[in-house]
């Protein structure tokens, strides 16, 4: 089958690679409909997450049709509709029966590498690296669905192929960053990052009830797309003081909740850039948390810093002094997608989330490289490219 | 192993230095002769379903005898922890480790999820040494 392969440092090339096969009796295979790239390749296009072989298939953001089905596998059958949660949870470690389903105990097959990394391995990934299991990604023909009867989802008969796609990682992420950072009715939210991942935050910001949600890029073209989507608030870091105009905005207490949506590649026009930049080549840190200091300084006293964005590794210049003394509470995760997937599908369904704007380029996955690269450099004002194998 | 570690480090990535680095600092560790602490795996079921049969599933009983076992409830009721340590050295801790992780999940899970594999046909050289640390990585770790 035709496939999208990691080969390197920025170079990704769509190759023959062998078909997946059945290799537990939970498992599924799964012909791909459409399958997103997502901000977290891009640490993995970088060579920020080294643990990749050349060959490796990518993509983790799916929906399809299944086409065959293990002996253990009850709730789907061929012929079936579903959206995949990202990440792959065996459904019952007590992180997946308590709902935490990022950190499954049993689906990491290489344990040892995010021990020595972390202190303890979350769950397994499709498409992400060695160090998260290994798994072939999304980005193909087809794919191999482990522990299929939790990872895979129905996706309701009103519900289209382009909107399901997001269901599998962005919506859910943004979602669990309103729900785990507690935003309550009537807070007021802001959001670092105007990707799929951040708009999905700030709209679920505003479905727990926020009374004012502002988002924060450069990109005039997404902030656009926050504005009309959602009728959510916009801020140009490019152009406006972020700390100034949140504060003018909260009645100078600062948000109660900010949601980092940028990750380990953020970007800003400070000195802290070029003295980021420089630590990182000298492999003094492995990412820059230029969004998570920003948030961690404007955060009301007493509030919630939630990251969402990717880190791999260490940080420099963390203001631990600011979590300390504000007494903020400081939370992350990588996402629970089958809490929280039903759910969103339901509301999907019912108009309350849009995602197809996310979409801005659907192409045929022969062009993914491409499709990298307009993602990459923000070309063409793309959110996200999305393949249709 | 830790050439291979160090062949990833070399390649300059700072999470594979860090991870590199962390895996070295062990084996000094044991070989310092810190090695005698219990292996412990806990198991998301009450203490009876665990010691119950099959008891000790997978290749922990293929270790049975060569390996004391001890079992107790978790506080909270947070299932069953399962701790073990060889008997001497015909088994390694490695491999022990293995084993340990694969009954949890035989017990919670009914199955121990298979790596897709071979997981590219041409990995290329940073690849293979990648590779060699991958094949070592079940049986290393924190547990
Ligand atoms: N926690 C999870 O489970 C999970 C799931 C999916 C994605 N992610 C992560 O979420 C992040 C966003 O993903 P995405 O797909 O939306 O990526 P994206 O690249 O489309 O969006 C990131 C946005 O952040 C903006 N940005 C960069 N620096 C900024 C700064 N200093 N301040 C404000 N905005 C800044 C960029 O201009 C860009 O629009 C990534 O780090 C990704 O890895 C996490
Ligand atoms: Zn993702
Ligand atoms: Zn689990």
């Amino acid at each position: 089958m035709r496939a999208l392969c990691w080969e390197g440092v920025n170079d990704v090339r769509v190759q023959d690679v062998p078909d997946p096969k059945i290799l537990n009796d939970g498992d599924l295979i799964l012909k791909v409909g459409l399958s997103t790239a997502c901000g977290s390749d891009l640490h993995l296009l970088t060579g920020h997450i080294p643990f990749m072989q050349a060959g490796d298939v990518i993509g983790h953001e799916f929906m399809g049709e299944v086409v065959e089905v293990g002996p253990d596998v009850t709730r789907h059958k061929p012929g079936d509709r579903v959206v995949v949660a990202s990440f792959i949870g065996c459904g019952q470690c007590y992180y997946c029966r308590n709902d935490l389903w990022s950190l499954c105990d049993n689906t990491n097959t290489n344990p040892g590498i995010t021990q020595a990394l972390w202190g303890a391995d979350p769950g397994g990934i499709f498409g992400y690296s060695h160090a998260m299991g290994g798994f072939k990604g999304s980005h193909a023909e087809y794919v191999r669905v482990p522990f299929a009867d939790h990872n895979a989802i129905a996706i309701p008969e009103a519900v289209d192929d382009l909107s399901a796609v997001f269901a599998s990682d962005s919506a859910p992420t943004g979602w669990m960053g309103a729900d785990l950072g507690g935003v309550r009715p009537g807070d007021v939210v802001a959001v670092w990052g105007s990707g799929a991942v951040g708009q999905m935050a700030a709209r679920s910001a505003q479905l727990h009830g926020a009374e004012r949600v502002v988002v924060i890029d450069r990109f005039d073209y997404r902030l656009r797309q926050a504005e009309n989507a959602f009728g959510l608030e916009t801020v140009n870091y490019e152009h406006v003081d972020v700390g100034a105009a949140l504060r003018e905005m909260t009645g100078g207490r600062g948000p109660d909740v900010c949601i980092e949506a940028v990750g380990c590649e953020a970007h800003s026009y400070g000195p802290q850039y070029a003295y980021d930049q420089v630590k990182s080549k000298l492999k003094l840190e492995t990412d820059r948390p230029i969004a998570v200091r920003e948030a961690i300084h404007n955060c009301r006293k007493g509030g919630t810093v939630f990251v969402l964005g990717v880190f791999s590794g260490v940080v420099d210049k963390f203001p631990l002094g600011a979590v300390m003394n504000k007494g903020l509470t400081l939370r992350g995760a990588q996402q629970h997608g089958q809490r929280y997937i039903p759910m969103l599908l339901d509301r999907m369904a019912s108009g309350e989330l849009t995602t197809t704007h996310l979409a801005t380029h659907v192409l045929p996955l022969e062009e993914g490289a491409r499709g990298y690269q307009l993602f990459k450099d923000k070309e063409d004002d793309c959110v996200r490219a999305v393949f249709r194998p | 192993m830790k050439a291979a570690m160090k062949a990833v480090a070399a390649t300059g990535v700072g999470a594979a230095v860090v991870v590199g680095r962390r895996m070295t600092a062990r084996r000094r560790a044991l070989r310092r002769g810190r090695s005698d602490h219990w292996l412990a795996v806990t198991v998301d079921r009450p203490l009876d379903a665990v010691t119950g049969p099959p008891r000790l599933p997978g290749p922990m009983g293929e270790l049975r005898g060569r390996v004391d076992v001890r079992f107790r409830p978790a506080p909270g009721g947070r299932g069953t922890e399962v701790l073990a340590v060889p008997k001497d050295d015909d088994v390694s801790r490695e491999d022990l480790r293995v084993a340990l992780r694969q009954m949890k999940s035989l017990l919670e899970t009914g199955t121990v999820i298979r790596p897709d594999t071979p997981s590219t046909t041409h990995p290329g050289p940073a690849g293979r040494v990648l590779r060699a640390v991958i094949g070592k990585s079940a049986g290393e770790g924190r547990l």
